[in-house]
């Protein structure tokens, strides 16, 4: 399967250089951000537990700044994002299924959910759950 | 979910419930504070150790690498067969009672916690009282049983540690643990004490491992005068701890006095003939991040005697395996030994497990296939003024096992109006949510609908460890595949020491290994929180929660042998509900929600560890379960209590417990299991 290729989507190719052309074209939809079916993620990275016990309406869990959120797909870094001092993050990505995976000097990085899947044009909110192994 | 009339003669029958039991509970306050007055112990509020100890630097810890190092890549997700498991229970007649429960913890302390974390010990040696006695320890209530289960003490955690009450200005205490020591027949609770700005109530970074150690005179838990030890955990140099540059807070909140603070999160017990050790893990209280596991190792014989000085030493940085490059100590569960049976050997030996699938110990990827076997030689010196204690480790190969998902109970992640969700069905409903739940303002859940939730499997780390046989037993939780459908279930091991080096300098040998191992995982459903406890002939009982699809939460326990469990997971307590606490709706969690309304999904508690304690040639067993299934009309019209809780004796002083509160259900079950 070629990188960005959505069947249905873009035709299937006759010749070699239209076989090029979708290769482009599907390389282009496939990792640029501002593309007509580009999703637009974003949300907020939080550290959970926060502490050993929780109480109703006590937020057991507070942000996570400075996180870089890392989204592959079919073995590449797509794109990156990092987490403002509210914890909170924007990226556009292509639509696909993506791997994510959190990265913080001295932080944990154990994150939920570790993957994710965008529709094209989607734009979704989504939280992030860093694992701080308090318990 | 009830019609719109059904729903209407619900509210006004609520109504005027809640109205007379508004009146019952403002004339049973005045009760219950006189009564909890009185049940005050008496204290010894003295800190005789946080000067005198001596932390050890990392070089005293000496370990060697068994085999050839390890990077780890991930190691595939076990497939497992399952155990079968029946309703039939593995107890003692008349010795499988409910404990302790969210109504205890709601009523005694008047706030809401989850989870409960579970300790339990127990001994029916006539010392302790006629007929035996256990001991119960959760967030935040003590209790003292007979072996029948009639509550014979029962207290708030800070009354019973000398403190005032939470809502009074006291501390917040957290991870109760307990243990039974046969050979000086004294009694241990060990708790992490975390302290409050008395003006904002919020977390001022100090906190502390307090240890109540029952009167030499008076070994009866429900009768003892309890003495009160104190280790200084901030570590950030506080009242002469080490200072381990645990990360400062960027953004403290008002009376957070000391945001530089480490926390000693995690304290779990275990003893030898001569020490008594705790250990946590030690992470940056306001920051994420992760320092060490602590070990601290003190003077069992000088505890139980109730003296004024104790010799205590801290083990800091551990690493397992090798000094620098072996993964970072994390969850080094220290081991109990069933009756007397200590290892004597290189001057008095403590064993420890660990596990390392954990981010802590190093390891991204949530998954391994080694274990950590940890020793303490020369234990006797804990008797002298100047400990020299040893320290070394190992790390062994073992059976892969990984971090597990949520479990799920019947109906997870829907609105099953066929099922009993009171607290969730509320909150979907906005007369009930304006009647019962609503702050000043709210007419909403502005994050609803919620839907039943899933329970927390644990992450990995090592649970309940035991000493017997000559062997070290261990458990933990892992993912596996059980006919074909990942979910949580149980790793154990059976590890065989083999000591190298003499007297006080003994370590842990290269000859060292896992010899033998396994799972234990049931069709659809998930097994989490194992606590193993074994008899010196090595028969043992593992108490454990099971939860699926098909099964509320339960109580469940398999008996186990030299070479595994023993015939079928037992169910010790079958759950009768739905688990239906706040920590598992949005509402009650709610974190910057975005322009529209939506609020992250919420983390549910549950755990976060059982007890299982060897007592006689037999094991007591402790775990968390759900034992009531109230409706929404009748959690309305009792406000949240549901009625009676008949199998459980009156507490003394607050009389018949209920079934449950109203934002909260949670139960523990203890049983005796003759192996």
């Amino acid at each position: 399967m070629f990188q960005g290729y959505t069947p249905g989507v873009v035709a299937r190719p006759r010749v070699w250089g239209g076989v090029l052309a979708v290769c482009v074209l599907a390389a282009v939809s496939g990792t640029a951000a501002g593309s007509t079916r580009s999703a637009v993620l974003h949300g907020t990275v939080l550290l959970a537990p926060a502490t050993p016990v929780c109480m109703p309406r006590v937020p057991c869990m507070k942000p996570a700044a400075g996180v870089v959120l890392a989204f592959t797909r079919a073995g590449f870094v797509r794109a990156r994002a990092t987490t403002a001092s509210d914890g909170s993050y924007r990226v556009t990505l292509a639509p696909g299924t993506y791997a994510v995976k959190a990265t913080r000097p001295g932080g944990v990085t154990r994150v939920k959910p570790a993957t994710l899947t965008l529709a094209p044009k989607q734009v979704r909110r989504l939280t992030f759950y860093l694992d701080t192994g308090i318990r | 979910m009830p019609s719109n009339r059904l729903w209407r003669a619900v509210l006004v029958l609520s109504l005027v419930t809640a109205a007379a039991a508004a009146l019952v509970s403002v004339a049973g306050a005045s009760g219950l504070q006189s009564s909890a007055s009185s049940a005050l112990p008496e204290t010894n509020i003295i800190d005789p150790l946080s000067r005198r100890g001596e932390e050890s630097p990392a070089n005293r810890s000496e370990s060697q690498q068994h085999g050839k190092s390890k990077k780890h890549n991930g190691v595939a997700t076990p497939v497992v067969t399952p155990t079968p498991f029946d309703a039939v229970s593995n107890a003692v007649p008349g010795q499988s009672f409910e404990g302790l429960s969210m109504w205890d913890q709601r009523t005694l302390n008047g706030f809401y916690l989850e989870p409960p974390d579970q300790g339990m010990c127990a001994s029916t040696n006539a010392s302790v009282g006629a007929g035996g006695r256990v001991v119960e320890a959760v967030n935040d209530v003590f209790a003292a049983y007979n072996t029948a289960g009639t509550t014979l003490k029962e207290q708030t955690l800070n009354q019973f540690f000398g403190y005032p009450d939470v809502l009074a200005g006291g501390p917040e205490l957290t991870d109760p643990s307990c243990y039974y020591d046969e050979e000086t027949g004294a009694w241990f609770v060990v708790v992490l004490t975390l302290e409050l700005d008395p003006d904002t109530g919020n977390f001022t970074g100090e906190n502390h491992l307090d240890i109540n150690v029952s009167n030499p005179a008076n070994h009866d838990p429900s009768t003892t005068t309890w003495k009160r030890y104190t280790i200084d955990t901030t570590d950030n140099g506080n009242h002469g701890s080490p200072n381990h540059g645990c990360g400062l807070d960027p953004n403290p909140r008002a009376g957070e006095s000391m945001p530089d603070a480490c926390i000693g999160d995690y304290p779990h017990i275990g003893a030898d003939r001569y020490g008594f050790y705790i250990t946590t893990n030690e992470y940056p209280f306001f920051t994420d991040g992760f320092n060490s596991a602590q070990i601290y190792a003190l003077s069992k014989h000088k505890l139980a005697a109730n003296a004024s000085s104790v010799p205590w030493v801290q083990f800091a940085n551990t690493k397992l395996a090798t000094e620098k490059r072996g993964p970072t100590g994390f969850t080094i569960w220290p081991a109990v030994v069933p009756g007397q049976a200590y290892d004597n050997d290189n001057g008095g030996t403590e064993f420890f497990l660990s596990s390392d699938a954990a981010e802590e110990a190093g390891n991204s990827t949530g998954s391994s296939d080694t274990i950590g076997l940890w020793a303490i030689t020369n234990s006797s010196s804990l008797d002298t003024a100047h400990p020299d204690l040893n320290l070394s480790s190992r790390a062994l190969s073992s059976e892969p096992y990984g971090v597990p998902p949520l479990s799920d109970q019947p109906s997870s992640g829907t609105q099953d109006p066929s099922q009993n969700w009171p607290l969730g069905q509320c909150l979907n409903i906005d007369a009930c949510f304006q009647t019962f739940l609503s702050a000043p303002g709210e007419t909403e859940d502005p994050y609803k609908p919620e839907v039943i939730g899933q329970l927390d499997s644990n992450d990995s780390r090592m649970q309940q460890v035991y000493y017997a046989n000559g062997k070290v037993w261990g458990a933990l939780d892992t993912r596996m595949s059980v006919g074909g459908k990942e979910q949580a279930g149980i790793a154990w091991f059976v590890v065989k020491p083999s000591m190298i080096g003499q007297g006080g300098g003994g370590k842990v040998g290269p000859q060292s290994a896992v010899v033998n191992q396994g799972y234990i995982g049931a069709v659809n459903a998930n097994v989490t929180y194992p606590a193993l406890a074994v008899t010196t002939a090595g028969q043992g009982a593992m108490a454990f929660s099971l939860v699926g699809p098909a099964n509320y939460p339960s109580a469940a326990d398999v008996k186990f042998g030299n070479s595994g469990p023993v015939g079928t997971i037992h169910m010790t307590a079958p759950g009768l509900g739905l688990q239906d606490g706040f920590s598992e709706y949005k509402y009650y969690s709610p974190f910057a929600p975005g322009p529209n309304g939506e609020a992250p999904p919420p983390r549910p508690r549950w755990g976060d560890y059982g007890a299982a304690d060897e007592d006689n040639g037999t094991i007591w067993i402790a775990s968390e379960e759900i034992h009531n299934n109230c409706n929404l009309s009748t959690w309305a019209a009792t406000t949240g209590h549901c009625g009676p809780q008949a199998d459980r004796s009156p507490v003394p002083g607050f009389g018949q417990p209920e079934a449950r509160r109203l934002l909260g259900n949670w139960n523990t079950h203890i049983a005796r299991i003759t192996p």
